[in-house]
C-alpha cells in the first residue's frame, strides 16, 4: 500500500503560513515495466517487481528490482538492489537521486553492473526511474501494488 | 499346534558391480565401503481345530528384520557419493480358514480372513563426495550461469543428505473358495476382497557452504530440508476359475482364469535425486538467481506406484502313469500398470519403480519325469512370448537326474543338473541383451538318519555371465554370475 503522509512542521504563526508539506514515505511494491537497451537493441519486460525500501530517516533508501534480465539471451534472471538513494519529499512524492554505486546481487556487490546517472522520482501512486547499469541503459515505469 | 521358529543371520562384503563400457565388462573397482549385515527373526504359529462339521486353521506370524548397508553407490574409483541404508522393521500377520470337514462332499467351501501390518523405519543418508559435489552440482549449477556474471563453488569435501523414512503398510482380505467335485469334473471358483494401504513419512535435509564468485566474500550456509508424507489406498476384487476333467486315470485336462495383483509402493531410492535438484534450485533462489529451466526435479508424489494387474488363462494337460508323469499348458497372461524399474535421465543417482502401460505375453510349458525305484529324472522346458519385459526369457529348460543307493541303512543320493534360460533384455528398450547360457550342477549327499553331509557343484563348466543389471550417474554396470563352485555341507533334523 502506498502511504503518504503530510506532516506539518510548525514553529508559530508566521512559520506555518509558509512551510510546505513533507511527505515521509513508506516501503512499497511496485509492479511495471523495466525497457533494457541491450547491445542487441532494446526490449521490455513487463510485469517487473521493484521494492522501494525506505530507511527510518525516509532521506534514504534502496530499490530492489526482482528477476531482471540484462539481455534477452541471458539464461537467468537476477534480483538486484541499489543502496543508498537519495530521498528528496515533494508535494506528492519524492525526487529519486544518487551517484555512481555499486549494486548488490548474487550475495553480494557487483561492480559490473555499477550504477551510474540514476534519476527517479515517485509521483502519487507511480515509480519512474532510469540508470545505466555499467554500460546498459535502463529504465522502469510502475505503479503501487 | 506347529511353530516355526528361523533366525537368520549374515555378514557380506560388497557388491560385485563391474562397470560396463565401450561393451566391455571391467572387474569390480571401486573405492569406498561395501557391507551387508542383516538379522532376521520370523516366527509362525498354526493351530488346526478339527471339528466334526469344520476345520477351522489358524495361522500368525511375526517377522522382524534389522539390517545395515554400505554402498559406494558410485561404484568407481572416484569419490562421487556414498550411501548407508539401516532399517528396523517388524511385521504381524493373522490368518483364519475355516474349511468343511467332509471331505467326500461334492461341495467343498472355505473362506478365510488375512491382516498384514507392517513398519518399516528407513535411515538412509547420502553423502555426496568432492567428485560428486564437483560433477552432480556445481557443473550442473555452472553450466546454467553466463561466465560474465560468475560462479558458483562449494568449499566443502562432503555435503550429507539425511533422509529418514517411516514407512507403515497393511493389508486386509476376505477370500472364498469353493470346490466342487463331481466324479470326473472338480470346479474350483474362488474371490479374494484385498485391500491395501500404506503411508510414506520422509524427513530429508541437506546442507552445504556455498560461495557465489565474484560477488560473496564468505561462504554461507544452506540448509534445505524436505519433509512431508504421501499415502496410498486400493481395493482389489481378484477372482478365479479353474475347471479340471479327469478323461482317464492316467490324463487330466484342465483350464484356469485368474486375475492377479502385486501391489504398489514407495521409491525411497528416488530421494537423493529429489534433494539433489532442490538443493540446485535452492542455492540459485538463496542467491536470487533465476534459471530459465528449472532443474527438473521428482516430487515425492511421483515416489509412488501403482499396483500391477494381470489377467491370466491357461490350458493344460497332465499324465500319470506308474513311475512317468508329463504334463504341457499354454497360457495368456495381459498385464495394467506393469511395475518397470527405470533409472532416470541424464546424472541420476537413484532408480524407481514406475507403471508402464499394458503388457501381453503368451507361453508353453512342459514337463516330463521318469522316477523308476531308486531312479528320477526330470525335464522341463518353457518358453515365453508377446510383448518383450525386462528379465523374462524367451527359454527356460532345466533337465535334472538322479540316483540313490542304499547302504546299510545309509542312503547315497548322486544328481546332476543342467539349467538354462534366455535369451532376454535388461532393460525396456532391448538394446542390451543376454544371450541363452547353459550351467551344469551336480550334489552328492550321504544320509544317515538324523543328518547328512553333502558337497554341491554350481557352474562346474564356469560359463560367464550376468545376472544383474543397473545404471548410476550416466554408467552402465552388471554383476557377473558366480564362477565355478564348490560348496561342503551337512544338515541336521532335530
Amino acid at each position: 500500500m502506498f502511504a503518504l503522509t503530510a506532516i506539518l512542521v510548525s514553529c508559530d504563526k508566521s512559520e506555518i503560513d509558509n512551510e510546505e508539506p513533507v511527505t515521509v514515505l513508506e516501503s512499497t511494491d511496485y509492479t511495471g515495466t523495466l525497457t533494457v537497451n541491450a547491445s542487441s537493441g532494446a526490449f521490455d519486460t513487463d510485469s517487473v517487481k521493484v521494492s522501494f525500501n525506505a530507511t527510518q530517516k525516509a532521506d534514504s533508501a534502496s530499490i530492489t528490482l526482482f528477476q531482471v534480465k540484462f539481455s534477452p539471451r541471458m539464461p537467468v534472471s537476477l534480483d538486484v538492489t541499489v543502496p543508498g538513494i537519495t530521498v528528496t519529499p515533494t508535494k506528492k512524492g519524492a525526487i529519486l537521486t544518487c551517484d555512481s554505486i555499486v549494486p548488490l546481487a548474487m550475495g553480494g556487490e557487483f561492480p559490473n553492473y555499477t550504477v551510474k546517472g540514476f534519476e527517479g522520482e515517485i509521483i502519487d501512486d507511480e515509480l519512474i526511474f532510469s540508470l545505466n547499469f555499467g554500460s546498459t541503459p535502463t529504465s522502469y515505469q510502475g505503479k503501487a501494488q | 499346534m506347529s511353530n516355526l521358529l528361523v533366525v537368520n543371520i549374515s555378514q557380506e562384503g560388497g557388491f560385485a558391480y563391474g562397470q560396463f563400457k565401450n561393451d566391455t565388462l571391467y572387474p569390480v573397482s571401486y573405492n569406498d565401503e561395501g557391507s551387508y549385515s542383516r538379522l532376521s527373526v520370523i516366527d509362525g504359529y498354526r493351530i488346526r481345530h478339527h471339528g466334526d462339521a469344520v476345520v477351522t486353521d489358524f495361522t500368525t506370524s511375526v517377522q522382524l528384520l534389522t539390517d545395515d548397508m554400505h554402498m559406494d553407490q558410485d561404484y568407481t574409483e572416484r569419490s562421487v557419493f556414498t550411501l548407508q541404508q539401516r532399517q528396523r522393521s517388524g511385521a504381524g500377520t493373522l490368518e483364519l480358514i475355516l474349511r468343511r470337514a467332509d471331505t467326500n462332499a461334492i461341495w467343498k467351501p472355505q473362506t478365510g480372513f488375512f491382516s498384514l501390518y507392517k513398519l518399516n523405519s528407513l535411515y538412509a543418508p547420502v553423502t555426496f563426495k568432492r567428485d560428486g559435489i564437483e560433477t552432480l552440482i556445481l557443473n550442473n549449477a555452472n553450466s546454467h550461469i553466463p561466465d560474465d556474471i560468475g560462479y558458483l563453488t562449494i568449499t566443502d569435501q562432503t555435503m550429507p543428505v539425511n533422509s529418514d523414512f517411516l514407512i507403515g503398510t497393511w493389508n486386509t482380505a476376505l477370500f472364498h473358495e469353493s470346490v466342487f467335485d463331481m466324479g470326473r469334473w472338480l470346479i474350483t471358483a474362488g474371490i479374494r476382497l484385498d485391500y491395501e494401504g500404506g503411508i510414506m513419512d520422509y524427513d530429508c535435509m541437506a546442507r552445504l557452504h556455498y560461495r557465489f564468485m565474484p560477488t560473496m566474500t564468505q561462504d554461507k550456509e544452506l540448509e534445505v530440508p524436505y519433509k512431508g508424507s504421501v499415502s496410498h489406498n486400493h481395493f482389489e476384487v481378484i477372482p478365479k476359475l479353474s475347471i479340471l476333467y479327469k478323461a482317464t486315470d492316467a490324463v487330466t485336462l484342465y483350464t484356469t482364469a485368474s486375475k492377479g495383483y502385486r501391489a504398489g509402493g514407495f521409491n525411497t531410492q528416488i530421494f537423493s535425486d529429489i534433494l539433489q535438484n532442490l538443493t540446485m534450485n535452492a542455492m540459485m533462489k538463496d542467491l536470487g538467481v533465476y534459471l530459465d529451466r528449472r532443474f527438473v526435479s521428482v516430487s515425492a508424489d511421483n515416489t509412488e506406484y501403482d499396483p500391477e494387474n494381470a489377467w491370466n488363462l491357461e490350458l493344460g494337460s497332465r499324465l500319470h502313469k506308474g513311475s512317468f508323469s508329463a504334463s504341457a499348458s499354454a497360457y495368456y497372461m495381459d498385464v495394467r500398470n506393469l511395475q518397470l524399474t527405470v533409472f532416470p535421465p541424464g546424472m541420476s543417482t537413484g532408480r524407481m519403480m514406475t507403471n508402464a502401460g499394458r503388457s501381453r505375453s503368451i507361453g508353453v510349458e512342459t514337463e516330463l519325469g521318469w522316477n523308476p525305484q531308486q531312479f528320477r529324472s526330470h525335464i522341463s522346458w518353457s518358453w515365453c512370448g508377446g510383448d518383450p519385459r525386462p528379465y523374462v526369457p524367451r527359454h527356460t529348460l532345466s533337465v535334472n537326474a538322479g540316483y540313490s543307493f542304499r547302504l546299510n541303512g545309509k542312503t547315497l543320493d548322486i544328481d546332476g543338473s543342467l539349467n538354462g534360460a534366455g535369451p532376454f533384455n535388461w532393460d525396456e528398450t532391448g538394446t542390451i541383451q543376454e544371450h541363452f547360457r547353459l550351467k551344469a550342477g551336480c550334489r552328492i549327499a550321504l544320509a544317515f538318519q538324523n543328518w547328512e553331509i553333502y558337497v554341491r557343484g554350481d557352474n562346474l563348466t564356469d560359463v560367464q555371465g550376468r545376472n544383474f543389471y543397473f545404471k548410476s550417474v550416466g554408467n552402465e554396470f552388471f554383476a557377473s554370475c558366480k564362477p565355478r563352485t564348490i560348496m561342503l555341507g551337512t544338515t541336521f533334523n532335530l
